[in-house]
């Protein structure tokens, strides 16, 4: 555990609607003090509504470096989110990982999750803690 | 030598029947019995004579008194309404020499529908030119009945096949996102040593377990509501499932002040599964409240009427509306809300959608964002 060196990163994103699961992730990064800061949206709506301002440079907030995103919400899925996120993203200099983190195990999304570009990798759910715990690790280096 | 001796015995006596026979093959055994063992009746139509013929076993089959004379003229009065245009189009070209050989709806002189197998060819003279048309009509109904029941008995199980499919899905997916936070909260416990995350960790065990009977619930109330299909139709009144379930809803309705107008006096009636009526009003009721406009007051207009022959029902609101462009293929899936709120559950729609289709029915939604939804159902 790194829990005398200060965290990896500065900010991290979680887009889910699922309250417990929030809430456990919330405490693996503390306790393994894996981020400094968490943003939390409900959906994926609620995430563009915040990105959007910064990618188009009318906002100097910083960006996440790790977004983990959930596919199965309300108002906007995860999908959604992708096909939007791609757009507004395009061409703009946005550097962030993001990683689909889903309890779904159907390999029709996994293989829809591989069409996006932006997707590094896709977690089911439940993560491993040391796994997850690497993916922040290996974002800083 | 016996059974030769035998043999020689039995041959004179076969020769003799077939004798009485060979003289004319149409007649008697190899036309009269073939013909109504098949079930197989032929006809004749001469042009130039103007005269149509029907054979003993067309009379039976069409039930015509033996004084009845066939023309071209009545000909049409033996094919089904919906069948007639068909029947005259083959009738036209076999005279002009394309033969023809289908299934069609034919009606009996005493107005019975039944299917038959129509075969037909042109009859030429010596310079090869068209002079008339013959052939069979064969009786088919018990067949073709047989075969209409199946194709949807088909229909039925492949639907119900891709239902329980869908249902299998969400089930599994459902109760995964619960198990993955029961591991997730178990491993975080193994690896803390703070008695307040401790406690805190164990309290989310609660909240997962209720998350989870919740679930349970839901996928409970799916099950019972599709249990009720093979529950009796019955002659239902649309006011008084109507009323019976504003009745059920009602503080709901006052709260909010909901208004709802209804009209079913061009279809009053309808042979239903009560149970499912029910249901389709409530979940779409309560859906046109539950998403209501924040600056008007819920008005849903309800009507009932006939399209095609089918009995439908239209449900309209004045609510928030969907953007079906955008989520117009989940609207129906199970645990799909598109509004945030605490009251959006997403099993409604995917609810009476199942009970629709089981029914052979079908449900089609129009909406406009801040405008409202329209439902409307072909039963």
């Amino acid at each position: 555990m790194t829990t005398q060196s200060p965290p990896p990163i500065k900010l991290a994103c979680i887009i889910d609607d699922d309250d417990v699961y929030i809430n456990l992730i919330k405490k693996v990064i503390n306790i393994r003090k894996l981020s400094e800061n968490l943003l939390i949206f409900k959906n994926g709506r609620e995430a563009l509504n915040y990105f959007t301002p910064i990618i188009e440079k009318e906002d100097d907030r910083i960006f996440p470096e790790i977004i983990l995103l959930d596919l199965n919400m309300p108002v906007m899925d995860g999908w959604r989110f992708l096909e939007e996120f791609t757009k507004i993203k395009t061409g703009k200099d946005v550097k962030t990982t993001l990683y689909i983190v889903s309890s779904s195990i159907n390999p029709m999304d996994l293989e829809r999750a591989k069409e996006f570009s932006l997707v590094t990798d896709y977690l089911v759910k439940p993560v491993d803690l040391d796994e997850f715990e690497a993916i922040f690790v290996r974002n800083s280096a | 030598m016996f059974l030769t001796h035998k043999k020689k015995n039995k041959n004179p006596k076969e020769l003799e029947t077939r004798k009485g026979t060979s003289e004319n093959p149409f007649d008697n055994f190899y036309y009269k019995d073939v013909a109504e063992l098949t079930g197989v009746g032929g006809w004749t139509i001469k042009f130039k004579e103007k005269k149509t013929y029907l054979d003993p076993q067309t009379r039976k089959i069409l039930n015509i008194p033996n004084d009845y004379r066939p023309s071209l003229r009545n000909a049409s009065d033996f094919y089904a309404e919906e069948h007639k245009a068909k029947a005259a189009e083959l009738f036209m070209a076999c005279s002009m020499g394309v033969p023809f050989n289908t299934i069609v709806k034919m009606v009996t002189y005493d107005k019975k529908e039944f299917w038959a197998k129509a075969v037909g060819r042109p009859i030429y003279d010596k310079n090869h030119e068209v002079v008339g048309i013959q052939g069979i009509f064969q009786d088919i109904d018990e067949v073709k009945l047989k075969e209409i029941s199946l194709e949807t008995s088909v229909k039925v199980i492949e639907s119900q096949n891709s239902r329980l499919f869908n249902f299998a899905h969400i089930v599994s997916h459902n109760l995964r996102s619960h198990a993955s936070n029961l591991s997730l909260t178990l491993d975080l416990l193994k690896s803390i040593n703070n008695p307040d995350e401790e406690e805190e960790l164990k309290s989310s065990l609660f909240d997962i377990s209720e998350s989870l009977n919740e679930t349970i619930n839901h996928l409970n109330e799916i099950v019972t509501a599709q249990s009720h299909s093979l529950d009796e139709r019955r002659i239902l009144s649309f006011d008084h499932v109507l009323q019976s379930t504003v009745s059920s809803i009602s503080r709901m309705i006052e709260e909010t002040q909901t208004e709802i107008f209804s009209d079913f006096s061009e279809v009053p009636e309808i042979r239903y599964i009560p149970s499912y009526l029910e249901s389709i009003f409530l979940n779409l009721i309560t859906n046109a409240i539950k998403y209501r406009h924040p600056d008007r007051h819920p008005v849903i207009d309800i009507c009932s009427f006939k399209e095609e022959d089918k009995t439908c029902l239209m449900i309209r609101d004045n609510g928030l509306g969907i953007d079906l462009e955008k989520h117009g293929d989940n609207l129906f899936n199970m645990y799909q809300t598109f509004h945030t709120g605490k009251e959006s559950v997403g099993i409604g729609l995917f609810i009476t959608k199942n009970q629709i289709e089981t029914l052979q029915g079908s449900i089609h939604v129009q909406s406009a964002v801040d405008e409202g939804t329209t439902f409307k159902i072909v039963f």
